[in-house]
């Protein structure tokens, strides 16, 4: 277990997004392996170990990176169900959004996330916020054991 | 309304009779008192004529009476037979004597004597009896003896008296000069059946005749000895008084003329103002029925008066609680049917000017209605705008800075990955494409703010301008890269309003103020406030670059800019975003300024009860 590489979660519809985070992730030098969820049902897919992913390796992957604009199931409703499944919860969560709007900081916020990050319009500063996030959860932090609520 | 019923004791109906009652018994009890008083002062004065006159007939004929006797006595003392035998007794003389005397005997009563002056009686000569009417007989006469009449004598109960004329041996010539032979004695009993007949009918029932000695000591009322009256009888007069029964009387003494005798005529006040009493009764009687006639008309009046009253009330009543219309029915000719006429006229006024009131109220509720009827589809409408626009900005906020974050992103992954075959221009050009994509950003955040404080809600509260500005002075204060700024801050008010959206607005014209002077050598910024009753104003005065006036108007508008982005960096939403907040306060903005000579910006606040003074 200790030894199994670390994966991440992408999930993302915007094609240039998902390039785009990919590359500040490689600038950064993070090196996990990223899988890449189109919306909200296949991300749950994932985490589920259903349909498209029913034959998926491992456990729960170390960080989700969550856009909250995503058809089908947005981001939102993946969050609540995330922190309200005591075999998931333990995943840290990451909002990647577009704007800073009160009403989506509010509910994520209420709803257990664990960092809330605005994607700005500027390429380089994105890198840097993507640094101190990918940096802090996929490397340094060890999750807990599979299925083991952390609190 | 509350129906106020008249109590019994303050109604009309009541209360007229009563008074009626009240002042005709009052008349009457003066009248009857008055005439009671009349009746028996007159009554009084008859009463004591009455036993005056009485007493005076009485004492006239008992004087007469005697008078007669002694006459009588004396022609038998001066006749023949009598004064020959009283000369020469023999048994001749002697039945003469006794023939003379023999008229002058009563039936039943003593004997008429003659005795001599020695004291011896010659004679006695007895009247006839009357079988069955003997009445007991007093002592027999015995001298001395004194010419003419007796008081009375009382002995075994039976009252008597003496008749007492001299025989004198005279010539008929010389009458009375002769020497005294002897005396002719009559003595009398009262005969009490007899007077009592008389004097009842003299004086009449119920009064009460006494017969006495005028020296007080024997007294009889005729039937029996009695003790003399409470008055001197020796003198005739009237006097009122108490029997030791406590009967009061009045009453009137009388001389009997030739006696030692008086009368004494009295009448109870009982039998005296008996009159008076049954006229007092009988007024009394008349005077009830004329106060029960007079309440009882009195009654019918008030009541003539009072039910028309009582008719009135109820129908005023009745449309004071709302009845659309009451009407009373009077018909009379007097003032109650004016009034009950004049009332219906008014009711019907009342009624139809109720019934056009009521009318017009469901006109204008209609009206009402449909007005709000519009502006609930109006706030309806203005809900669904809002919430579109706030899907709009929220849409906007994600999706149209997504593609300006492309256009950044991939610029720069470009230069990444080519920057080694790169010249000068093809960088300028790169460059020139990620500031355009910066600058589109900003301008879109800019504009979602400006949306936003259209919409956000405002807390009213007080709010210290003062600390405000010097908060707001720290914070703009912070990155001026050592410029000389020279802060000019007037004393500030508190005033009410929306702490955060002010502090924005502050921010705003700080900023501005700073930035437009940041040509200068040194900034000088000026922030007061004035104002009157009505309104506090604020200004931010700099001395900066200025503006031209004709302009001005332009200054406030969304992305309107005096400056080129090259002189002064913004997206010229500053000024509006200004304008938003104060006008959401009911305040105005406006600005002086001149090329190159400062600008002054002004906004001002309504004043409310709760701002206080500058502190």
């Amino acid at each position: 277990m200790i030894a199994e590489p670390k994966r991440l979660v992408l999930a993302e519809d915007n094609a240039n997004d998902v390039e785009l985070t990919l590359a500040a992730l490689r600038e950064n030098h993070v090196d996990n392996e990223v899988i890449v969820v189109r919306d909200g049902a296949d991300a749950l897919d994932y985490l589920h170990k259903r349909n498209r992913h029913a034959g998926r390796p491992g456990g729960n992957p170390a960080l989700v990176l969550l856009d909250l604009k995503m058809p089908k199931v947005d981001g939102i409703e993946v969050l609540r169900h995330v922190k309200s499944d005591p075999s998931l919860r333990s995943i840290p969560v990451v909002v990647l959004t577009s704007s800073r709007e009160e009403q989506d900081l509010v509910r994520t916020y209420s709803l257990g996330v664990n960092a809330y990050v605005v994607k700005p319009v500027d390429f380089r500063e994105f890198v840097e916020a993507v640094k101190l996030l990918g940096g802090f959860w996929a490397v340094v932090n060890e999750t807990p054991p599979n299925g083991v609520s952390p609190r | 309304m509350k129906r106020m019923p008249v109590s019994s004791w303050h109604s009309l109906r009541l209360r007229l009779p009563l008074l009626m009652s009240a002042l005709t018994a009052l008349a009457l009890t003066t009248f009857l008192w008055m005439a009671y008083r009349q009746v028996g002062g007159a009554l009084g004065r008859v009463g004591a004529t009455r036993t005056q006159s009485a007493a005076d007939q009485i004492a006239l004929m008992l004087s007469q009476t005697t008078q007669q006797r002694i006459a009588d006595l004396q022609r038998a003392a001066r006749s023949a037979g009598v004064l020959g035998y009283m000369r020469n007794p023999n048994d001749l003389t002697a039945a003469e004597a006794r023939q003379r005397l023999l008229p002058l005997t009563i039936a039943n009563q003593p004997p008429v004597e003659l005795w001599d002056d020695r004291g011896v009686r010659l004679q006695a000569v007895v009247g006839t009896a009357t079988p069955g009417e003997e009445a007991p007989q007093p002592p027999p006469a015995a001298p001395p003896f004194a010419s003419g009449v007796s008081p009375f004598h009382a002995a075994n109960g039976i009252m008597f008296w003496d008749t007492v004329i001299d025989v004198r041996d005279e010539q008929a010539e010389s009458p009375g000069s002769g020497s005294r032979l002897g005396f002719i004695v009559s003595r009398r009993t009262l005969s009490p059946a007899q007077a009592t007949e008389v004097f009842v009918h003299l004086v009449g029932r119920g009064a009460v005749v006494e017969l006495g000695n005028q020296s007080g000591d024997v007294w009889t009322d005729l039937t029996k000895v009695v003790p003399p009256p409470p008055v001197d009888v020796s003198k005739p007069g009237l006097a009122e008084y108490d029997t030791p029964d406590g009967e009061r009387r009045i009453g009137a003494a009388a001389i009997i003329r030739g006696t030692p005798w008086s009368i004494w005529v009295a009448l109870p006040h009982a039998t005296v103002f008996a009159p008076a009493r049954a006229f007092l009764t009988w007024m009394l009687m008349v005077g009830l029925f004329v106060v029960a006639a007079a309440a009882i008309a009195a009654a019918v009046i008030s009541a003539r008066i009072t039910t028309p009253l009582h008719d009135l009330t109820d129908a005023a009543e009745k449309i004071a609680a709302g009845a659309p219309l009451a009407r009373v029915d009077v018909r009379r000719r007097d003032e109650i049917g004016r009034l009950g006429a004049a009332f219906n006229t008014m009711a019907e006024q009342v009624h139809g000017v109720q019934r056009e009131l009521e009318a017009r109220v469901e006109q204008r509720v209609a009206e009402l209605n449909a007005v709000n009827a519009q502006l609930e589809k109006r706030v309806a409408e203005l809900n669904a705008l809002s919430q579109e626009l706030e899907a709009f900005s929220y849409s906007v906020s994600h999706d149209l800075r997504a593609p300006l974050r492309h256009i950044t992103g991939f610029a720069s992954m470009l230069e990444g990955s080519a920057g080694p075959t790169l010249d000068d221009k093809d960088r300028r050009y790169l460059n020139t494409i990620s500031d355009a994509a910066r600058r589109m950003g900003r301008l879109i955040d800019d504009l979602l703010v400006f949306s936003r404080m259209g919409r956000q809600e405002m807390t009213h509260g007080e709010v210290d301008l003062g600390a405000l500005v010097d908060d707001v002075r720290r914070e703009v204060g912070a990155d001026l890269n050592g410029r000389a700024v020279a802060w000019n801050i007037h004393r500030l008010p508190i005033v009410e309003g929306d702490a955060s959206t002010l502090r924005m607005a502050l921010t705003n014209l700080m900023t501005n103020a700073l930035k437009y002077s940041g040509t200068r050598a040194t900034a000088e910024i000026e922030i007061g406030a004035n104002g009157g009753p009505d309104e506090t104003v604020v200004f931010v005065r700099d001395n900066g670059v200025g503006f031209d006036m004709e302009y001005a108007h332009k200054l406030f508008g969304v992305f309107q800019r005096l400056h080129s982005t090259d002189e002064f960096e913004g997206t010229g939403i500053g000024l509006a975003n200004v304008r938003r907040i104060v006008h959401r306060h009911g305040g105005r903005v406006w600005a002086e300024g001149a090329v190159g000579q400062g600008a002054t910006f002004f906004f001002s606040l309504p004043r409310s009860e709760r701002s206080g003074d500058p502190r």
